[in-house]
């Protein structure tokens, strides 16, 4: 197949040449009217040539314009105007000619005529042609099949009236009449065909106008040259017996009256249609905001000049609450100031959606009236508030107001509601995407406090001639950390820490870890368990925040003398078992949290206890994940419980014991996830 | 959970509902900034209808009583649920924080300068 540009080169080539040909067989005409012509060239050849000449053109403007898929009809109409104005300018010049050459002998004049008229018929062809295929491209814009294969039939229709040319018919021969009148009724039909009106804006309907009359002047100039060839003698084939010709003249004709008609009645309709285009727009915008990640303040304004261009408000604000919903986080106004806003809105009745957080959906046109133009100098006759909801809740208000009363007809209203709720929707989204990101953070963050937290307690418990050692610990995944630790100070005294630390995620892995230095290093210098706590106080007062504490209690285990000595810095209750009484009780002492008095005054308020302890006696020191856990119901596990459960175990051994333990904490919470960290370390004296 | 914070010129009234958790001792953090910038000598916190509070809400409470007491400044909390007075008790906080039994005993305490 050709090329697209081959093909342009060969219609054109072959245009010219043909049309050439005509010419020139046409000048030998000349001679032979009233003599015998020895060329004796027949009609038909004439009409073949011509028909070369016709077709030829058609074809070449028919592919020039195809692929154009211009929507910018100015443009079109332009190009239009500029071929009818070149071609007329031609024409003009040409009978210049003619009429200076007029004092030449006849022979001369009638030569020149006919050159003359060659080019007048290449001229009226391009300029019909033209202009018929930019028509097609305006008649065939937002096109449907049925339109596409009537347009098709059409321009069949027009080829086919072509044969025509090669009988010499007069205009009302039969053949000649009903092809005419049935290809141009089809040409009729298509030119019902002007959607591309409603696309042009005001500026443009005037520019196409003007346009199209000027086209139609050229095509009446043409009109009334081809008239006059009719009845020249000289004139072998006249145009207007060319049945193709008139088909596209009257056709072009029809659809310059129909277009100019029908944009002057769009006129005072346009601005509608632009409006309707410009909330078109509107939505877009909006939507983009849904999937752009925008911020909030972005989707707040397109909110607010969308919805107040669509009603033509006056001026408009918008209010965003905070999240306790008490106070106005966002203030966005349009035309209006914050103080006038708030006049209006306490004008407004209680009921109004911006006091209260009801479902009321829509408060439509509450007419504020004289008392609000009276007292506030505002000019404002009606109202409409649309509450924002985002997440079924009410989290901002919009306010539209208009200086006419009446001024919100039910189709603003639900243009008003639509945008409102587009808006609501971006919000949500916003919310959830910002949600989602704090929440998988949060989770990373618990995870390496988790992974710091595994290190900081010890792996496994060192055995012990004269304590028997277990110990459960587990963590949350929500809250601060729990801590124990042990050292052997010799090979009699073994010093033991248990430690709950407050916070949450890394603070309290943090935390914890300072805990564990202090340890450390408090340790090795063998202080008695005051002023180990004394001396743990004061180097964590430095080191914690502000609001953190940690409660510990810390141990020292002499298998020498049977005794422990111990202090508890605000930390749950040592739980002790007496073997030889069989009696379970909470430890009593005086304590105070770590990090509480950041002074010299903390030592006051640390007491140091001693007790002796027998073989078989049991101790438990646990942390507050133990007692606080709870079940379905919301009910303690509590320290009754725990002491209960010692009592009834105390015989066994003491992974016996722990393994026991943890079962039947969990079967009381019915689970095997706590809410809180808890720890579990048994001690039995041996 | 609510805070209500009232004034009658006297002494500063809060007012704790519900569960004081982590995310809620923000509130009451901002609460207790705002009394000190006001300048509020006598608070009282009402707490018959605070069911449980968490350790940020201790921490929240234990990191004002330095300030309070270079300020001279009076804090008594009335209404405490048993369960709480045993929280407070084991921490130690009881030594460290006034707790009335009633609004017109913590009243009376408040009135009493401070010695």
């Amino acid at each position: 197949m050709l090329s697209r540009r081959n093909a342009i080169r060969i219609f054109i080539s072959v245009n010219i040449v043909s049309w050439l040909v005509l010419l020139a067989v046409n000048l030998v005409n000349l001679f032979d009217i009233g003599q015998e012509s020895y060329l004796g060239v027949p009609t038909y050849v004439k009409g073949i040539l011509f028909n070369i000449f016709l077709v030829f053109t058609f074809f070449y403007y028919r592919i020039k314009l195809e692929e154009s898929n211009d929507t910018d009809f100015i443009e079109l109409l332009s190009q239009v105007f500029v071929t009818g104005f070149f071609t007329v300018v031609i024409s003009l010049f040409v009978q210049l000619v003619v009429l200076v050459a007029a004092d030449q002998s006849a022979q001369v004049i009638e030569q020149l005529s006919v050159i003359f008229y060659h080019v007048n018929i290449g001229l009226v062809t391009v300029l019909l042609t033209k202009t018929l295929f930019v028509w097609k491209q305006m008649v065939l814009y937002k096109k449907s099949r049925k339109l596409q294969y009537a347009w098709n039939a059409f321009e069949f229709g027009l080829l086919t009236s072509l044969l025509l040319n090669f009988f010499p018919l007069q205009p009302f021969d039969p053949a000649f009449l009903v092809t005419f009148v049935l290809v141009s009724l089809g040409g009729l039909i298509l030119s019902g065909n002007l959607k591309w009106v409603a696309y042009l804006n005001f500026n443009q309907k005037w520019q196409a106008i003007l346009l199209i009359l000027l086209t139609s002047a050229f095509l009446a100039y043409f009109g009334q040259l081809l008239f006059s060839y009719s009845t020249n003698r000289v004139v072998m084939q006249s145009l207007t017996h060319s049945a193709f010709i008139l088909i596209i003249f009257s056709f072009v004709s029809i659809y310059c009256l129909f277009s100019v008609l029908v944009i002057l009645f769009n006129i005072p309709t346009s601005s509608v249609f632009e409006k309707k285009m410009k909330e078109i727009i509107n939505f877009q915008q909006l939507t983009h905001s849904l999937q752009a990640k925008r911020n909030f303040s972005q989707i707040y304004e397109v909110l607010l000049d969308s919805t107040s261009s669509a009603v033509l408000a006056n001026a408009a604000w918008l209010e965003v609450f905070n999240e306790s919903g008490q106070e106005v986080q966002t203030f966005l106004s349009k035309n209006i100031s914050k103080e006038e806003a708030d006049k209006v809105n306490e004008l407004l009745p209680e009921t109004s959606a911006i006091k209260t957080i009801l479902v009321k959906p829509l408060l439509q046109n509450l007419k504020l009236g004289s008392a609000l133009t009276d007292s506030a100098a505002l000019p404002y006759k009606s109202i409409l508030v649309v509450p924002l909801l985002a997440h079924d809740m009410q989290i901002g208000s919009l306010a539209l107001v208009r200086n006419v009363s009446n001024g919100f007809d039910k189709e603003s209203t639900e243009m008003v509601n639509t945008f409102v709720r587009l808006a609501g929707l971006a919000i949500e989204n916003l919310h959830l995407v910002a949600n989602a990101l704090e929440n998988e953070r949060y989770q990373e963050e618990l995870k390496i406090a988790r992974q710091v937290q595994d290190r900081l307690i010890p792996s496994h418990l060192p055995g012990h001639p004269h304590f028997q050692m277990c110990a459960y610990s587990q963590g949350a995944n929500t809250v601060g950390g729990d801590y124990y630790d042990v050292y052997d100070l010799d090979k009699e005294r073994r010093a033991v820490i248990i430690g709950d630390v407050s916070g949450k995620g890394t603070s309290a892995a943090f935390n914890m870890a300072q805990l564990k230095g202090v340890f450390q290093s408090l340790v090795e210098m063998d202080l008695s368990p005051d002023l180990f706590l004394t001396f743990a106080n004061s180097s964590l007062s430095r080191c914690l925040d502000k609001s953190s504490f940690i409660t510990a209690t810390y141990f020292i285990l002499n298998a020498e003398n049977q005794t422990v000595q111990y202090a508890r810095a605000g930390h749950c209750p040592t739980l002790y078992f007496c073997s030889q009484t069989k009696e379970v009780r909470f430890l009593q002492d005086q304590g105070m949290g770590l990090g509480i008095i950041r002074n010299e005054r903390y030592i006051t308020h640390v007491q140091l206890n001693q007790f002796q302890y027998k073989p078989e006696d049991i101790i438990v020191l646990y942390t507050d994940g133990i007692t606080e856990a709870r079940n379905a119901t919301g009910e303690e596990f509590g320290y009754e419980r725990l002491s209960a459960f010692l009592s009834a175990h105390s015989l066994l051994t003491v992974q016996e014991i722990v393994a026991s333990f943890i079962e039947e904490l969990y079967a009381f919470c019915g689970t095997k996830h706590l809410n809180d960290d808890y720890t579990f370390l048994l001690i039995k004296f041996i | 959970m609510q805070i209500n914070v009232s004034n009658d010129g006297i002494y500063c009234m809060i007012k704790i509902d519900g569960d004081l958790d982590a995310s809620s001792s923000i509130i009451l953090d901002n609460v207790l900034k705002d009394t000190v910038s006001n300048n509020e000598r006598k608070i009282l916190v009402d707490c018959t209808s605070l069911h449980y509070i968490s350790s940020a809400g201790l921490g929240v409470f234990m990191s004002y009583l330095q300030e309070f007491e270079n300020n001279r400044t009076q804090l008594i909390l009335f209404g405490v649920s048993d369960k709480i007075k045993d929280v407070f008790q084991i921490l130690g906080l009881d030594q460290l924080l006034t707790l009335a039994t009633s609004k017109e005993d913590a009243k009376l305490l408040v009135n009493e300068p401070l010695l």
